[in-house]
């Protein structure tokens, strides 16, 4: 059952009375109890893409065409007030920096329970304990005092956790994290994440993993995506994904991560060049500047989409012929 | 919080006892003697020696200094050397008439500007944000006494509907219609001219904190801009009004110098002008070391309000 289907989103950005395209032509769905991991640099429109379907883009920033299906309906269609009604119930979302994301004059209970209260229409009472429930449920001890308390006197995992049990109180259905962890160091890092594995699949959620870390992505996910230049690369399982990239950049990214088990020496490879700004994108394939099988073709002629499997499809005009496997280096 | 304030209430006291030292020092300074404002070109030397000693003139400046703060301290203001009437007695009556047009007008102005600031700050770059901006443009360069003068010659003097001077009408001492009757020019020219700085702080304090990612956070979950606005925008972003609010505390005493003079107010205003211009030096260092001890006081109390709302000062006075 799929949960959130985008279908040909296309997002813009108004610079100085110009319109640029940050987002070209994105496709992609989440099904329920999945976990789908989008990948890319920054820039990449990753997050920007995950922003057009909350609705949440920065005022200069515009959904220009496509559609985004939650659970069949349009929400670039329906009336502000039934997307509000969505929000923060049935599609939620945890951000980057969690020492930002709270009011600091309210106190942590206010937080979730105004949350509660706004969507399933209950008294204080109940409010407060649910909200000590899910406190309880991301693994913050001494609920009923946490309460309480203000942002300012949680850590930054902790107010990770609590923006979690905002996410979660109302039980949703699509989950939205756009790097949850990057703010925070690696132990707690890996506390957070496997607390969203857990919850996640407790409750069947369909969860949507924006992050730029890779490790992240193999230990969390089910599906991948990877984008660049405002433009989805490769899709595929993980393990298609980690086992068999086709697409130049999503070999390029593995190939850029330090591996420490090997016993060899392996020289780290950087990814030459910089990301293509969105006023400066290249004609053809985004990547192509900087790719190392770049083709004459690639520099003026988007590639179009080329199926391996059902699940796996990359776009690239060496079409198949993994360049990891000895494809053309003209 | 109790140590927090009383740490503070002591790093005050140092500050008033300097800025006192300050005041009597640049007085002593000043290119001119103190006996001039009491003498006449008729008399003679021994007269003005035998007065300067009578006045402690001759005393070495530190002896001046802690005789001065001593009777201040009790509470002895001493007297105007020009009139020779008992200052303490004259600021009784004109504080209170200066806070009479001061407090109203800064409370008007502060409900005003709330309201404004906060409506201009949401809507930013809309056509009521540019008509509130261009108000408070306009009203920050308006001079007070220009501002004062085009209404006294409108209200008073063309349409005769306000009077024009003063506190009362000759006779109705007591009547607080007539009163309310000659407050209301003043503090309208009060009221605008404190409006625009409050409001141009409402509305970048609205500014920043809906730039806040708290925000953003709240509309993904499902909040009504009003909602966003009233529950959580409000309290931070009049935060810093109360530093605004604590710093005009030594308006009560110097709040109106201008306003008052152009409409003949008896307040702390023209008598203060009126010492300056007879170098009288007593008043000069009372009105002097009130407003600055208010300076300090205000702070004060705007550092304690915020602790008290702001629960993450409170946690640092503590640790």
């Amino acid at each position: 059952m799929k949960v959130l289907e985008v279908n040909h989103l296309e997002t813009s950005f108004a610079i100085k009375k110009n319109k640029f395209l940050a987002i070209r032509d994105v496709s992609l769905h989440v099904d329920e109890g999945e976990i789908l991991g989008i990948v890319g640099e920054s820039g990449s429109g990753k997050s920007v893409t995950m922003k057009s379907v909350v609705g949440i883009l920065p005022s200069n920033g515009q959904v220009e065409s496509g559609e985004i299906l939650f659970r069949g309906t349009n929400l670039l269609q329906i009336k502000p007030e039934e997307k509000r009604a969505l929000l923060g119930n049935d599609i939620t979302m945890i951000f980057q920096d969690p020492m930002t994301a709270l009011n600091p004059l309210k106190t942590i209970g206010y937080h979730i329970e105004e949350i509660i209260i706004r969507h399933q229409k209950v008294d204080r009472v109940s409010a407060r304990k649910q909200a000590e429930a899910i406190l309880n449920i991301v693994e913050i001890p001494d609920a009923k005092r946490r309460l309480t308390q203000y942002p300012h006197e949680f850590s930054g995992g902790m107010r990770q956790r609590v923006v979690i049990g905002m996410a979660l109180v109302n039980s949703p259905q699509l989950l939205i994290a756009d790097e949850p962890t990057t703010a925070l160091d690696v132990t707690i890092q890996f506390q957070i994440l496997k607390l969203i594995k857990k919850l996640q699949a407790k409750n069947k959620m369909a969860v949507v993993l924006i992050t730029h870390d890779l490790a992240v992505v193999y230990n969390m996910c089910h599906r991948i995506l990877v984008m660049y230049g405002g433009k989805i690369l490769e899709e595929g399982t993980r393990t298609e994904i980690f086992d068999n990239p086709q697409h130049p950049y999503t070999l390029a990214l593995m190939e850029s991560i330090p591996n420490l088990e090997s016993a060899e020496k392996s020289k780290l490879e950087p990814i030459e060049g910089i990301a293509p700004t969105l006023d400066n994108m290249p004609a053809g394939c985004p990547f192509a500047p900087r790719c190392k099988h770049a083709m004459a073709i690639c520099g003026h002629e988007m590639p179009t989409k080329h199926t391996f499997s059902k699940t796996h499809s990359s776009y690239c005009h060496l079409n198949g012929s993994n360049p990891a496997h000895g494809g053309s280096d003209a | 919080m109790g140590k927090y304030i009383g740490k503070r209430i002591l790093q005050a006291i140092p500050l008033v006892i300097l800025i006192s030292i300050l005041t009597f020092t640049l007085i002593q300074l000043a290119p001119y003697d103190a006996v001039d404002s009491i003498t006449t070109p008729d008399m003679s030397a021994e007269y003005i020696e035998a007065l300067k000693e009578e006045y402690g003139l001759n005393d070495p400046i530190y002896r001046q200094y802690l005789a001065w703060a001593k009777k201040t301290l009790s509470g002895d203001f001493g007297y105007s050397i020009v009139t020779h009437s008992n200052i303490k007695e004259a600021l009784s009556q004109r504080i209170p008439a200066t806070m009479l047009i001061v407090i109203p007008s800064y409370l008007v102005a502060l409900m005003i500007a709330v309201i404004l600031g906060l409506i201009a700050g949401a809507k930013q770059g809309t056509l009521i944000d540019k008509i509130v901006d261009g108000f408070c443009s306009i009203t920050m360069s308006t001079p007070t006494f220009w501002m004062g003068l085009i209404f006294l010659y409108i209200f008073s003097y063309k349409l005769n509907w306000l009077p024009s001077l003063g506190m009362y009408t000759t006779g109705q001492e007591k009547s607080v219609k007539d009163l309310v009757w000659h407050m209301f020019l003043p503090c309208v020219t009060l009221t605008i001219a404190f409006l625009p700085q409050m409001i141009r702080y409402v509305r970048s304090s609205t500014i920043g904190q809906l730039a806040e990612d708290y925000v953003s956070v709240q509309r993904t979950y499902g909040a009504t801009e009003k909602n966003i606005l009233f529950r959580h925008v409000l309290k931070n972003a009049l935060l810093p009004l109360i530093t605004l609010v604590g710093m005009s505390l030594p308006m009560l005493v110097t709040g109106a110098f201008v306003t008052e003079s152009i409409f003949s107010w008896p307040g702390v205003g023209p008598y203060f002008l009126g010492a300056i211009r007879g170098f009288d030096y007593p008043i000069i260092l009372v009105i002097l070391i009130l407003s600055s001890s208010l300076v300090i006081i205000g702070n004060l109390l705007a550092d304690i309000l915020y602790g008290l709302i702001d629960t993450r000062i409170k946690d640092l006075g503590n640790s």
